[in-house]
């Protein structure tokens, strides 16, 4: 009876110290650092309890304000996000850099999720202002009141462009099928999948959302490609197109990467927002199978290029003999832009072999043309590393 | 007395055991070895350097390797050593050959991707014969082409598919799986086709009759898988186009080991495009970007 008499007082004496001490670390913090910055419609549950030190070290820490970890390490050891992220198909930029403050606030915000700014979405728009419609005519219900997340996970996703579900379940959580049968009456397919071909999910000028630019035989008649519900093949579109494309269908490298159709796979059959019917911007459309390039040069301590350069700019989208689809070869397709470097540089061309391969060199034997972690998108390190695989005498 | 050299034998045994299993561990990550590379000799002022070599055929009769040379628009021949022997271009008529193979009585079939065609080229009468495909009225896009059985297995790039045809070149027969995104390579075996998926590297298992045997999920990120080879143990070997690495799977989609990497020097490779056992048991990897054919022996 004693002894358990004791153990309870114990507990209740360790249990009151310990509170003690977490309001006492909050008190003595707000003496210097201003409660009402504090304060505010969300707060971050250890900063509600007083409990600074959760995060900060109160005396010294290697990270910037106090911290005492990384800030991704911080936040995912009570935010357990990056379990659903392992293996997911897509990451956002910001969680896969652990840059969680690029849109929380650690401390208060007035919008749920601790997310930065005084509205949602505008912390999405800070980054994705191409995606702002705001000259459209009609803007679509959750992109207008910034309910981006409604649509969009904003940390990781299987499914393309962080989405939360495949594009027509998406749409089918609000546009009831019935009503989706009901406005696409005569049509020669069910509209299940591809509303995007059609639609512009954030605004347009047209009523319906549909999109600005019309594929002339859209325009005119399904009839003029479909027959019947019988999918529409590759076939189909090169009775049109194939003047223009065929060269790079020709190629040892192309892009006929669809069983049924590969032109549908980068450009829109009905409508579009831009004059080439691709299904968005460019590198929006190579991303949907290119997601290890892009990773990788979003990931580069130095990317290239680092404007927002089209892929078209080096690569023959449709198809070409170069690798990796280039326009040309590896001197080529870079003296386009660096002019100065083709002329007077470390020689290179058809007369020079490298003599790691014997093959001609190119700009891109020492530098690896979307970024590397080495200055000048070299290879490896150019004081030393990457020249001595040729000069090894050095 | 007797129980003591029972127990020193046993203990003599572990350790040899041990011994064995020291070596043997890593055996399958480290002991593929590079033996000699395929390459065209740049000594002759004209001679020009393989560029962007697609396909690889190797003849067991005659001790051959050929190697089509994609962006030269010729084809070469190797011996078993990796000696250089010839380059035949049909006078300048090959318009980028992507993949060929060669039958016993001196007849060639080439891929030839410039004019989306097969075509067939008769040493003997040095003749040559272009023919475009179809499947069921659908054009095709010859890829990837293998021999079996007196049988033509060709892979449309298009379709993603693997058309059979006869000598006479009439389809009678398509290999594929109902939502599949196409396939990127494939292989022909005794027990089957087993194809690799363009983008997700699922490997399927077809019957010869097309029926699906089995799929092989592998277990093991790889950027862009993108040709395959199914090792004489029945080991599965993925090129990662990207990375420049070999991946190898068992038949649960295991992951066993990956090797080699992308770069230039020895031991890496440039945007992979080929991987095939030859019958000596070596494994060659057509390094296209690198411009040669790395051949790798245990």
């Amino acid at each position: 009876m004693r002894s358990s008499m004791r153990i309870i007082t114990l507990l209740f004496l360790g249990l009151t110290m310990l509170a003690g001490q977490a309001s006492a670390a909050g008190t003595v913090c707000y003496k210097c650092h201003a409660r009402k910055n504090f304060r505010g419609a969300v707060v971050h549950k250890p900063v509600a309890e007083g409990r600074c030190n959760v995060c900060h070290s109160p005396h010294v820490a290697k990270e910037k304000g106090l911290l005492q970890e990384k800030v991704s390490k911080l936040c995912l050891s009570c935010h357990k996000l990056d379990r659903e992220a392992k293996g997911a198909l897509v990451v956002h930029k910001p969680f896969r850099n652990g840059n969680c403050l690029a849109c929380h606030d650690p401390h208060t915000s007035k919008v749920k999720g601790l997310v930065r700014e005084d509205r949602p979405g505008q912390v999405c728009f800070r980054c994705h202002e191409a995606e702002l419609a705001g000259k459209k005519k009609f803007l679509h219900a959750p992109f207008k009141s910034g309910n981006c997340v409604a649509c969009h996970s904003p940390h990781s996703s299987n499914h393309f462009l962080l989405l939360r579900e495949d594009i027509g379940k998406l749409c089918s959580k609000c546009h009831t099928k019935g009503q989706i049968a009901a406005s696409h009456k005569g049509f020669p397919r069910k509209p299940e999948n591809g509303c995007l071909t059609c639609h512009n999910p954030h605004g347009a000028n047209r009523r319906n959302l549909i999109r600005d630019v019309l594929h002339p035989p859209y325009k005119e008649s399904c009839d003029n490609c479909h027959d019947g519900s019988s999918p529409v093949t590759t076939d189909k579109c090169l009775e049109c197109h194939q003047d223009d494309i065929q060269k790079g269908l020709f190629s040892s490298h192309n892009h006929l990467v669809d069983p049924v159709n590969a032109c549908v796979k980068c450009h829109s059959p009905h409508a579009s927002d831009r004059d080439d019917l691709l299904l968005g911007r460019q590198e929006r459309v190579c991303r949907q199978c290119h997601l290890d390039t892009f990773t990788r040069k979003e990931d580069a301590l130095h990317p290239h290029p680092r404007d927002k350069a089209s892929c078209k700019d080096c690569h023959a989208v449709h198809g070409s003999n170069q690798i990796a689809m280039l326009k040309g070869d590896g001197v080529k397709v870079c003296t386009r832009c660096h002019e100065t470097q083709g002329k007077f540089t470390h020689p290179v061309g058809d007369k020079v072999h490298d003599p790691r391969t014997g093959q001609p060199l190119t700009c891109v034997s020492c530098h690896y043309p979307h970024g590397t972690n080495f200055e000048f998108n070299l290879k490896l390190n150019g004081a030393r590393d990457l020249c001595i695989q040729c000069h090894r005498s050095y | 007395m007797k129980t003591a050299n029972f127990i020193k034998r046993v203990w003599r045994g572990c350790l040899f055991a041990l011994l064995l299993l020291a070596i043997a561990a890593p055996a399958g990550a480290t002991a593929w070895q590079w033996r000699f590379s395929l390459k065209a000799p740049v000594l002759k002022k004209d001679a020009k350097p393989m560029l962007m070599p697609s396909g690889l055929f190797v003849d067991q009769k005659r001790k051959r390797y050929y190697v089509a040379d994609t962006e030269n628009n010729r084809l070469l021949s190797f011996n078993d050593k990796g000696e250089f022997l010839n380059v035949f271009d049909a006078n300048k008529r090959l318009n980028a050959p992507y993949d060929m193979i060669r039958e016993e009585d001196g007849v060639l079939w080439v891929v030839e991707a410039g004019r989306n065609s097969l075509t067939r080229i008769d040493l003997k009468s040095r003749k040559l014969i272009s023919k475009t495909l179809d499947w069921k009225g659908y054009s095709v896009y010859p890829h990837r082409l293998a021999e079996y059985d007196g049988r033509f297995y060709i892979l449309d790039k298009k379709s993603g598919a693997i058309l059979r045809y006869n000598k006479k070149l009439v389809a009678d027969k398509r290999f594929a799986v109902d939502g599949f995104k196409g396939f990127s390579d494939f292989k022909v075996r005794k027990d089957g086709i087993w194809g690799l998926e363009r983008l997700s590297g699922r490997v399927f298992h077809l019957g010869l009759k097309g029926k699906l045997i089995s799929t092989i999920i592998p277990a093991g990120e790889m950027s862009f898988p993108y040709a395959l080879e199914v090792g004489p143990a029945g080991l599965i070997y993925i090129a990662d186009r990207h990375a420049g690495t070999i991946n190898v799977f068992d038949q649960s989609g295991a992951f066993k080991y990956r090797f080699l990497g992308s770069g230039q020097v020895r031991g890496r490779t440039y945007y992979p495009e080929e991987i095939m056992f030859d019958p000596w048991g070596r494994l060659c990897v057509v390094d296209s970007g690198n411009g040669r054919v790395e051949v790798f022996s245990r």
